[in-house]
């Protein structure tokens, strides 16, 4: 039988602790009942055991303290607290504990204050066989006088080793406010810079929105009007080639179309044959230039009958305001195969 | 071997008031750190830290390598990882196992940490599996539970258990691996 999934996926929180009073009872009934749950356990504390290493106290407090220990290499302990967690923050603890000796150290050597005095030795009684025995054991006072120097030496260089640490520390420290001092003072000119050019724009900006408020209220007073209904709209009859009021001749090359005037409806009088198609309608202007183009089959009078001199017919409404004042040719044209083949063309004059 | 602090140690287990009051201001300095890890039982942490400190200094464990201050404080910091270490949750042993058996489990346990040979492939089996697993340990190790993890981590709740098994598994095949690499 294999393992309980129920409580596989559980046994790194029972181990912890951390499973629910009810989830810990079903667990351990779990753990009760079957051989193959009780090897899950140990299998999760054998990973637990990787996951969860520590080396023993003495070890961490050494690193922390000296930066090495007599039995494990510096190389493997800094790998070790790279890459267990649990263990890093176990040092961690340890150095803030160490900082914080260093910094009473250093507070006492720059105070000139000793935790408590080193005894001064009571002077020795000189005279009769203690001169002799002072003699006898001057090779062993002058050792132990060695040995006490090499003791100051040593209590010296530690004291000094930590009041450098604390001064490094400090001089970090003021580096790194003068470090932020300065990127700081960096970023302020660079926001006062961003600053003057946003003020120096602001004018130009100003002047833009008004120029775009007054084309605005300009568009939308045109939207206007062209909402409005129009009336006695003038009907211009068109031919080809010359232009006549509707039902009264007029000699002359274009058509006259007052500048005043909205729009006009020009009737196109198209001599085009009934069977040949009028895909387009362009207008250009005087120096040939296409200022509008009409796209789509264009339908003719669609009540003419046949024989009917304005079978051709065609209606255009002409937007004047919009094309403003000049002279115009409109085409009637027919657009196949990539080629644009020219039907007929009107003349107008807008003045 | 005397040292140039045995007067004041004496004057501290004598028990001599400013003796044992600069003691145990050293002791709650360099205890400090722990306290966010151990508050709930702070004033038993400083107890059992003063009982190791003096036990320490009665048995002439003080060699004068280091300045007394310097001593006293790694003191502090070895019980304070002992204390830390104490205080998890962690079932390493069987619940029903005598306490004789648990100390000899318990002492298991610490010789594997001390192995050089098992830092070394512990550390090379971490290196090996992938961050998240790690950190997922980490978190269990500090004693969230599943719920609590998948809000952290905004992960099913089921799907953060598969992971974690996932994680164990591989652990334990690359320890396999390694230790077949070196038979």
């Amino acid at each position: 039988m294999s393992a309980d999934r129920y409580l596989t996926e559980r046994l790194p929180w029972y181990l912890s602790g951390a499973l629910e009073e009810a989830e810990t009872a079903e667990v351990e009934r779990l753990l009760a009942a079957s051989e193959d749950n009780r090897r899950e356990l140990e299998e999760a504390r054998a990973a637990a055991r990787v996951y969860g290493h520590r080396l023993p106290a003495g070890v961490v407090v050494d690193y922390a303290f000296e930066g090495s220990h007599p039995e494990v290499t510096g190389e493997l302990l800094e790998r070790y607290f790279r890459v267990s967690p649990v263990a890093a923050e176990e040092l961690e603890l340890v150095r803030e504990s160490r900082l914080a000796l260093a910094s009473e150290l250093a507070g006492e050597a720059a105070g000139n204050v000793l935790p408590f005095g080193r005894p001064v030795p009571a002077a020795p009684p000189v005279g009769g066989w203690r001169r002799l025995a002072l003699a006898a054991s001057l090779v062993g006072v002058t050792a132990l006088g060695l040995a006490a120097w090499q003791w100051e030496q040593l209590a010296q260089r530690e004291d000094l080793l930590v009041r450098t640490e604390a001064q490094l520390r400090e001089a970090r420290s003021r580096e790194g406010e003068v470090a932020a001092d300065e990127a700081m003072r960096r970023r302020l000119e660079a926001l006062e810079s961003e600053n003057q050019q946003l003020a120096a724009g602001k004018s130009d900006l100003v002047d833009q929105l008004a120029a775009r408020d007054g084309r605005l209220e300009e568009m939308s007073r045109q939207i206007a009007e062209l909402n409005e209904p129009l009336v006695n709209v003038p009907l211009i009859d068109v031919w080809p080639g010359d232009t006549v009021l509707r039902g009264e001749a007029q000699d002359g090359p274009a058509v006259v179309v007052p500048r005043q005037t909205r729009s006009v409806a020009l009737i196109l009088n198209s001599g085009v044959e009934k069977e040949q198609q009028i895909t387009g309608l362009d207008i250009l202007d005087s120096l040939g230039n296409e200022v509008w183009r009409s796209s789509g089959r264009l339908e003719r009078d669609p009540g003419a009958q046949e024989g009917d001199p304005k079978l051709g017919n065609l209606t255009v409404a002409l937007p004047v305001q919009q094309l403003g004042v000049g002279r115009y040719t409109l085409r009637l044209v027919n657009r196949h195969d990539g080629r644009t083949e020219i039907l007929e063309t009107y003349e107008i004059e807008i003045r | 071997m005397a040292t140039d602090s045995d007067p004041f140690i004496q004057a501290y287990l004598g028990g001599e008031s400013d003796a044992v009051a600069e003691v145990d201001r050293w002791i709650q300095g360099a205890a400090r750190p722990f306290f966010r890890r151990l508050s709930s039982q702070w004033d038993d942490v400083l107890q059992d830290v003063r009982l190791e400190v003096y036990k320490a200094l009665s048995s002439n464990q003080f060699r004068g390598e280091a300045n007394l201050k310097t001593y006293v404080w790694r003191v502090v910091n070895h019980s304070c990882l002992d204390l830390l270490r104490k205080a998890s949750r962690w079932r390493w042993i069987e619940l029903e196992d005598s306490p004789e058996v648990q100390e000899v489990a318990e002492r298991k346990v610490r010789d594997e940490s001390l192995s050089l040979a098992t830092t070394d492939l512990l550390t090379k089996v971490m290196e090996r599996v992938s961050e998240e697993c790690r950190r997922l340990w980490q978190m269990i190790f500090s004693g969230l539970s599943y719920r609590e993890m998948s809000d952290r981590l905004e992960v099913k709740e089921g799907a953060l258990r598969v992971r974690v098994l996932r994680c164990r598994k591989r652990a334990l095949e690359l320890r396999e691996e390694l230790l077949g690499e070196e038979a």
